[in-house]
């Protein structure tokens, strides 16, 4: 029912996993294989002439950077997206989310354990998504206001609670942020694996049908009952979800943590969802074509450092990247109407 | 560099003299019915202990007139030296019966000028500002100025009037010589990569120590071809960090004999997480860059740092506020190259570090010693060997 109300709207949700529904006019018309083969060609060009310049660079090390420059983004960009295809919304309380998970994961780990590190830091991450869906609710105030409003406040709950820098001792957490399997890091498999079941619980789920209900179109969602306000509280509390297990990964691959680190986050995670073709009108997006998104974002810096560029280079590509894709989905939206 | 070290050795003659006479001033001061000021500034200094005016002279509580309004911006509370600054902060503060005002720039240009624009309105005479990012120095120095503020930057200079640092070509040099030193005994010199943490944001003092490392390492293997220096940009944020290390490495598939330094401690670490996630830590060989981790067993391949005792860096900008109070004449310098006030540094391995007090026990020790010894006169080891 959910995807006949968002189709109703001529925003047919491209979510599916494994069998996306690409649209009326075969599947090489929709957007969805349209993002997916551009973003194939520019990475194919990318790896392509980085390989050419740089011969070196073709290398299974290569791979394994650009795999590790994925695993944190990768993650957050599943709650992202989840967020932009329940109706557009963005959450900028993302650095102050996943660092608050991180610091958790990093106290806990240097007094308990391991597997409490990452339960207390997902717990931090969910509590705070939570917390924003409930205050969006309740006061009706448009969430970028109130994440933003979270965020401020939780950098302030950061400097009082820890106060300090964190060095984490050695230990099975540790241990994975460094690990690999079959060429490819554990914590990229990790990410792998939010990303599929992500995209499986949207199409598959109830609670991820409504979500693209209320994403497609939030009035006629409503009418079939869909409670927009629990729907709000669940994705908010999703995102949470998802910072809490990026911070536990970032803590993971760090030996030092303090409040704040987290900062430069935000805008790697929301490019890979828009530059991935998920309308910032809600309803629509490919969970396959965010992890093409992911991996062309995340070579970016490697490319471009093997070609001898600063990553100052890099801010400059991601952020031109993003502009592009904004702008092609204002064109789509605007065509769409039409 | 020869202007600065005849400089350093001139302050240390003059302070020399000072000490020199002190038994004598001493000793007249009290026969005639005591000057307190000569007599407390007598006690004031001990060989070793630089100054920043022409009198080498350090008020004691008394001294100067009470009531005045100082400020700290605390570059941000998250950084545990930082955090015993402000506890020195307040401490030497309360002593000399001033009124302290602290805010937190949080690592945040923008906040440091919302902060400036709060010191200024609730007019604060002295401010010692901790500020990470550079690039809004100037724009704070400018503030500053028009509210009648006398600025004193610590560590990360901007255009002001006075700044206190280290010595940042010398300490990169301290470290560059530990590698290249680590590189001959080892290696024969002929190490394949030495990647070294910088940061664009942090300006010169990231170019000087950066700087200081490739020239310490070439004092000891001068033979080493410049294209085997690389430096990547470190970040406070450790997945951007480790990122762009990561990528370095990368871009250098070749390497295997890697030695890591640069601008601090927490981009060595970030080298040495990047090479283990690639394997490629086996013959990594680190020493840090401002001692931010010494002691804290970070990691095998870290083995020393160069030692700045950040806890104590309020002292020396705390100093200046107290001389230009007193009305004494104080060197203006406002560049890493042309400091007010000079910070002593040393080399120490992590197992030295191991044996010092903590940072907060340190931070109380140099604080009760202040301003007769400085954190480097008691606790700098002999030796780093």
């Amino acid at each position: 029912m959910a995807k006949s109300l968002a189709g109703s709207e001529g925003l047919l949700p491209v979510t599916d996993w494994s069998h996306g529904r690409f649209g009326k006019s075969g599947p090489w018309a929709s957007p969805g294989v349209r993002t997916a083969t551009t973003l194939v060609v520019l990475w194919a060009i990318l790896l392509g002439v980085t390989g050419v310049l740089d011969p070196s660079f073709v290398s299974d090390e290569a791979l394994l950077a650009i795999a590790f420059n994925m695993a944190v983004v990768g993650v957050l960009s599943a709650g992202v997206a989840v967020l932009v295809i329940s109706g557009g919304l963005l959450d900028l309380s993302i650095p102050t989310s996943t660092g608050l998970s991180a610091l958790c994961t990093a106290v806990v780990l240097n007094h308990v354990g391991s597997w409490p590190a990452a339960i207390a830091g997902i717990a931090c991450g969910c509590g705070i998504g939570l917390t924003n869906g409930l205050l969006i609710v309740a006061t009706k105030v448009n969430p970028i206001v109130i994440t933003l409003a979270v965020n401020f406040a939780g950098e302030g709950v950061l400097n009082m609670a820890f106060g300090q820098e964190f060095p984490l001792l050695k230990s099975g957490l540790h241990d994975l942020g460094l690990s690999n399997f079959i060429g490819v890091p554990t914590i990229t498999w990790l990410m792998f694996g939010v990303l599929l079941l992500t995209g499986l619980g949207l199409s598959h789920t109830r609670y991820g049908r409504r979500a693209i209900a209320v994403g497609g179109n939030s009035i006629a969602a409503k009418r079939q009952g869909i409670s927009l306000a629990r729907a709000r509280i669940a994705t908010f509390g999703f995102m949470g979800l998802c910072a809490g297990i990026a911070g536990v990964l970032y803590a993971s691959q760090s030996q030092i943590i303090s409040p704040g680190d987290t900062s430069d986050l935000l805008f790697p995670a929301i490019t890979a969802v828009i530059l991935s073709g998920f309308s910032l009108q809600g309803g629509r997006g490919s969970f396959p074509v965010l992890i093409l998104g992911i991996g062309l974002l995340s070579t970016i810096p490697t490319s471009l450092i093997a070609l001898g560029a600063t990553p100052d280079w890099t801010q400059l590509a991601q952020g031109l990247l993003l502009v592009f894709a904004v702008s092609l989905d204002g064109f789509r939206i605007k065509r769409g109407r039409r | 560099m020869l202007k600065n070290r005849l400089k350093l050795v001139s302050c240390l003659i003059s302070v020399m003299a000072l000490v020199m006479s002190v038994g004598f001033e001493s000793g007249a001061a009290q026969a005639a019915g005591a000057n307190l000021t000569q007599q407390s500034k007598s006690v004031a200094l001990k060989a070793g202990a630089l100054c920043p005016s022409t009198t080498c002279a350090i008020p004691l509580p008394g001294q100067v007139p009470k009531g005045i309004k100082i400020g700290f911006a605390n570059g941000g509370v998250g950084f545990a030296f930082l955090n015993e600054q402000q506890a020195i902060f307040l401490a030497l503060a309360k002593r000399y019966g001033w009124v302290p005002y602290v805010l937190n720039n949080n690592a945040s240009g923008p906040t440091a000028v919302t902060n400036m624009e709060q010191f200024a309105e609730d007019k604060v005479q002295y401010l010692l500002e901790f500020q990470i990012d550079q690039t809004v120095n100037p724009v704070l120095c400018a503030k500053a100025h028009s509210a009648n503020i006398t600025m004193i930057t610590e560590a990360i200079p901007g255009p002001c009037e006075y700044f206190t640092s280290d010595d940042d070509h010398a300490t990169g040099v301290a470290a560059g010589q530990k590698l290249g030193v680590y590189a001959k005994t080892n290696w024969d010199c002929k190490p394949d990569l030495v990647l070294l943490a910088a940061s664009t944001s942090t300006g010169l003092a990231s170019t000087e120590r950066v700087g200081g490392d490739i020239d310490g390492v070439k004092s000891i293997c001068p033979n080493i071809p410049q294209k085997d220096f690389v430096e990547f940009q470190m970040n406070n944020d450790n997945a951007t960090g480790i990122g762009d290390a990561r990528d370095s490495l990368v871009a250098n598939p070749n390497a295997k004999r890697i030695l890591v330094g640069g601008l601090n401690d927490l981009g060595v670490t970030q080298a040495i997480t990047a090479a283990e996630q690639l394997g490629r830590a086996g013959q990594l060989w680190a020493w840090g860059g401002d001692g931010s981790d010494l002691g804290t067993d970070t990691d095998p391949h870290y083995h020393g740092s160069i030692q700045f005792f950040l806890e104590a860096g309020i002292l020396p900008a705390f100093t200046i506020a107290l001389e230009l109070a007193a009305g004494d004449n104080v060197k203006k310098g406002f560049s890493p190259l042309d400091p007010t006030l000079i910070q002593q540094t040393c080399a120490m391995t992590e197992q030295q570090a191991l044996h010092i007090p903590t940072i907060q026990q340190r931070g109380t020790k140099e604080l009760a010693e202040y301003p007769t010894e400085t954190a480097a006169q008691l606790y700098c080891p002999k030796t780093t060997s």
